[in-house]
């Protein structure tokens, strides 16, 4: 709950003054909470900026919140910050998506031939288990040092775990559910469209969830070893040419995109969930 | 009046690699239009199965079962199945449920999906009509997923331990609900249970099956005396503590 609804509880006249007084001591914490978040944000910030400005740290390493906020407004007036974001974002997105669409795709085919799911059951495992950075170099030779590359890196991270989770989530459809289908004289296809797929909406949400972070995490080891853009580049290239400003500009950068991410996902899913 | 199904000499084994579990051996029996069957057997004797046959699901191994005096045949849909758990399916509204076996069958049609509106006047869900399942009390549920089978006007209703989830109160009114509407609705139904207060109060016959392979043990008439009978009156009819007892008996005495 917000704190504006939680204000109007604790000032409710229609409940109890207990009730409200719980509201209220409630309200009081999650301020004092949200006091120390910020009151942790500030201190490190500041503390950042004094180093860096005293000479205990070397700001040409470490670079400064100063520092940062002037690349992010050199970067944004240029037009270049949006440039490289957008590239980013892009590439992530269309991962995503193919993640999703692959990884649903294939566990319904592995659902459908159950024989299917028996034979392909260990490579999976492999395919899983393997640290997808590893192929990265295999992909640039095969596809070049393109944009190509970048999404079937980021794809080849996430797809696997999403095949095996969400076919696991398939076959544990409850046997009488089935059986309902069946007895409705529904089909395969019925069972499908009508039972299994639905019940696992919540299972496909939470595999998005986990998908649009592992994506990103993709593209930008993508983006480190085959791009010309993006923010992956940008920390890859202000590293090499010592531009310590535009690295550290580009992980807080991240780190907004990573949590507005998360966050839209989130409220998808309240949307969805009622 | 003909008889409706008729299952001549079955049998049934589940095969797996532990080995092979004979389910039913040999059952026959009939049941006439408009009766209310009740069956009683040890667990594991094979009821399920008996039901998942009756309804085409699986094949028997041997034998016969004809509907109408015509083999069973799975793309005609003559059975309505009602499960021990309701399975309304909790993303659908109570009036989605129930169009389930309408849509599936392509049979989603106005007069028919005006059908359930009926159905649902009928028997006191019409305000839950847009809710979720879990807006309905367990009775409710029952009726739900009744009025789901209902819905494909079946000859032959399969009901499958439906009681054996709710408590025993609701037990009570529940069953004497469910059997109210399917006299009102004139289906013919076999009834599974455990419980046999519950086939006593309930069947018009009920058989007794003997432990696994099951096969029919006997078959007991069921007179009462008492007027207008329902399954609340059957229970303190004068005759049905001698059914119990007799029912009773041939469970438990092996051989
Ligand atoms: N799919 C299966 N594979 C192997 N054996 C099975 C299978 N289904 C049931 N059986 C066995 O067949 C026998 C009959 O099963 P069934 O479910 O018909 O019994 P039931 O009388 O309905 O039992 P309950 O009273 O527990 O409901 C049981 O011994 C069971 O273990
Ligand atoms: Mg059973």
């Amino acid at each position: 709950m917000n704190e504006k609804t939680l204000r109007r509880m604790s000032a409710d006249p229609s409940s109890s003054p207990e009730q409200r007084a719980y509201i209220a001591r409630h309200l009081a914490k999650q301020r004092s909470i949200r006091f120390w978040q910020w009151l942790f944000l500030i201190v490190f910030l500041a503390s950042w900026e004094i180093a860096a400005s005293t000479g205990i740290l070397n700001s040409f390493i470490f670079s400064s919140p100063s520092r940062v906020a002037s690349a992010i407004a050199d970067m944004a007036l240029d037009g270049s910050l949006f440039y490289h974001l957008g590239i980013t974002l892009a590439e992530t997105f269309l991962s995503f998506f193919l993640v999703m669409f692959l990884g649903i795709l294939c566990a319904i085919l592995l659902w459908w031939k159950d024989g299917l799911s028996k034979i392909l059951e260990p490579y999976l495992i492999v395919l899983n288990s393997l640290p997808k950075t590893a192929l990265a170099p295999i992909f640039i030779v095969w596809l070049g040092n393109n944009m190509k590359t970048i999404i079937v890196a980021a794809v080849s991270v996430a797809v696997f775990g999403t095949i095996i989770t969400l076919y696991t989530g398939f076959i544990s459809v409850e046997e009488d559910k089935i059986k309902l289908i069946r007895t409705l004289g529904g089909n395969r296809r019925d069972i499908l469209f009508l039972v299994v797929l639905p019940s696992n909406i919540p299972a496909i949400i939470s595999m998005m969830k986990v998908n649009i972070g592992l994506s990103l995490v993709g593209v930008i080891i993508g983006e480190f070893l085959a791009a010309k853009a993006g923010l992956g580049y940008l920390i890859i290239y202000g590293s090499q040419v010592f531009k310590l400003d535009w690295v550290m500009m580009s992980i807080v950068i991240l780190c907004l995109v990573a949590t507005a991410l998360y966050q839209g996902l989130s409220a998808f899913e309240r949307r969805v969930g009622k | 009046m003909g008889n409706l199904l008729t299952l001549d000499h079955v049998s049934y084994s589940y095969h797996s690699l532990e080995g092979e579990t004979p389910a039913l051996r040999d059952v026959s029996f009939q049941v006439p239009e408009g009766e209310f069957l009740a069956v009683v057997g040890p667990s594991g004797c094979g009821k399920s199965t008996l039901l998942s046959l009756i309804a085409g699901l699986i094949p028997p191994d041997a034998g016969s079962i004809e509907i109408n005096g015509r083999p069973l045949c799975a793309q005609e849909l003559h059975i309505g199945y009602m499960l021990q758990k309701d399975h309304l399916l909790e993303w659908r509204t109570t009036f989605r449920n129930l169009s389930l076996g309408l849509e599936i069958n392509k049979q989603d049609t106005p007069e028919n999906l005006a059908r359930i509106d009926e159905l649902l006047n009928a028997y006191g869900l019409a305000p839950f009509r847009n809710a979720k399942p879990s807006a309905l009390s367990g009775g409710m549920r029952q009726r739900a997923a009744l009025i789901r089978t209902l819905v494909l006007r079946p000859d032959i209703l399969l009901l499958d331990e439906p009681f054996s989830a709710l408590d025993y109160q609701t037990r009570l009114t529940v069953s004497d609900d469910i059997w109210q509407i399917i006299r009102k609705e004139q289906k013919t139904a076999i009834l599974i249970t455990h419980d046999i207060s519950e086939a006593v109060s309930m069947g018009d016959r009920v058989i007794v099956l003997t432990k696994r392979p099951g096969t029919v043990k006997t078959i007991v008439d069921i007179r009462l005396v008492t007027d207008n009978r329902s399954p609340l009156k059957a229970r303190s009819d004068p005759n049905f503590k001698d059914y119990f007892n007799l029912i009773w008996k041939e469970l438990t005495d092996d051989e």
